[in-house]
């Protein structure tokens, strides 16, 4: 399949409706998702026939693209159940029920369920939570959910999940702060690409919360790096 | 929830539990759906299946499906083993009901095919 037909086809993923502000949730577009799993599949050939795991799948954008180009199967996780409905929906408009599995699950206190001594995916593919810091600081009911540093976590979960491979997205800005972390973590890294990124400025004021959503809120730019890193310490394959 | 996905889940992120493997499963609603059998797919995926957490979720299923005692290595060539493997990973979807914590006995509930595996504060380990 070619790069602009599967950005053709991803856009009939269906967005938030209503995104959670405190979860960062907002759709990965058709267009980013595109390049991020062609160039995987093209360039190294880490999405056709291998087990993947998708971390905060969301709309479902990546995985839907990752089984478009012949991804055996993918286990999906996400904490918001509302995220999960639609992705399911979204799953289902493609018909592909029977290669995306869903999991209820919260990444950011705990540990994944899954036996991490039996390492289950060839491949990780996410879009995480950047970690932008609470929006009031004097909030008791605010959970402090999406802390800054929140996708080292995801990425670490990803290091322990991944046989080969892991195709992730953090701010340019922290890019230092990851390759050190890569190294110690013994992993390769590479950014494969620099993209502006928009996501939606949410308002700070606590006064506009209840009005203010994801999708209406005016978008802020960001430059996020696409990279991919590589497992080294494997000798299994 | 197929039982592809229970063969990866386990509840060891619960405080106190050791292996929190394989988890029980109590369906209430179950549905047998038609998948293409795709047998490069079942070849590449049976190593990383716990056979017997398979043979125990296909027996607290109650399903007609006969999968022997051990897997071999001329079973894992075999047709027939194949496809019943497929049948049994693929094909089961459990829409609501509960995975239980075989230690714990800690119930996630399954519904609309999602377990959920989210735990209070306390319970975390």
């Amino acid at each position: 399949m070619k790069l602009k037909e599967l950005e053709s086809h991803l856009s009939h993923v269906e967005n938030f409706s209503n995104a959670k502000e405190y979860l960062e949730q907002y759709m990965t577009t058709p267009h980013l998702a595109a390049r991020m799993i062609y160039t995987a599949q093209t360039q190294y050939d880490d999405i056709e026939n291998h087990l993947l795991i998708d971390l905060g799948i969301g709309t479902g954008m990546l995985s839907i693209a990752s089984c478009l180009l012949n991804a055996d199967h993918i286990f999906g996780f996400d904490c918001d159940i509302d995220a999960l409905n639609l992705c399911q929906s979204n799953i289902k408009e493609f018909e592909l029920e029977s290669n995306i599995d869903l999991i209820q699950a919260d990444l950011r206190r705990i540990r994944l369920p899954v036996d991490l001594h039996r390492i289950i995916a060839d491949t990780v593919i996410m879009n995480p939570p950047f970690g932008t810091k609470p929006f009031s600081s004097s909030t008791e009911n605010q959970d402090e959910l999406c802390l800054t540093g929140i996708d080292m976590h995801f990425l670490q979960y990803a290091r322990q999940l991944a046989r080969h491979s892991i195709y992730s997205l953090h701010k340019t800005s922290t890019r230092d702060h990851i390759y050190k972390k890569a190294k110690d973590w013994n992993m390769n890294m590479d950014v494969l690409a620099v993209l502006q990124f928009d996501i939606p400025k949410l308002e700070k004021k606590r006064s506009n919360r209840k009005t203010s959503t994801a999708s209406n809120a005016p978008l802020k730019s960001i430059e996020v790096d696409f990279i991919r890193f590589e497992i080294k310490d494997n000798t299994n394959d | 929830m197929k039982l592809i996905t229970h063969n990866m889940l386990t509840s060891n992120i619960l405080k106190g539990v050791t292996r929190g493997f394989p988890l029980k499963i109590k369906a209430d609603k179950m549905e047998h759906i038609s998948v293409d059998y795709n047998r490069d797919f079942i070849a590449r995926i049976i190593p990383r299946i716990e056979y017997d957490a398979l043979r125990a979720a296909v027996n607290d299923l109650g399903l007609n499906e006969s999968l022997p005692e051990a897997m071999s290595e001329t079973l894992q060539q075999d047709d027939e083993f194949l496809k019943t493997m497929h049948k049994v990973l693929l094909e089961y979807e459990v829409e609501e009901g509960e995975l239980i914590c075989p230690e714990t006995g800690r119930k996630f509930p399954i519904s609309k095919g999602i377990p959920n595996m989210l735990l209070q504060e306390t319970e975390v380990s």
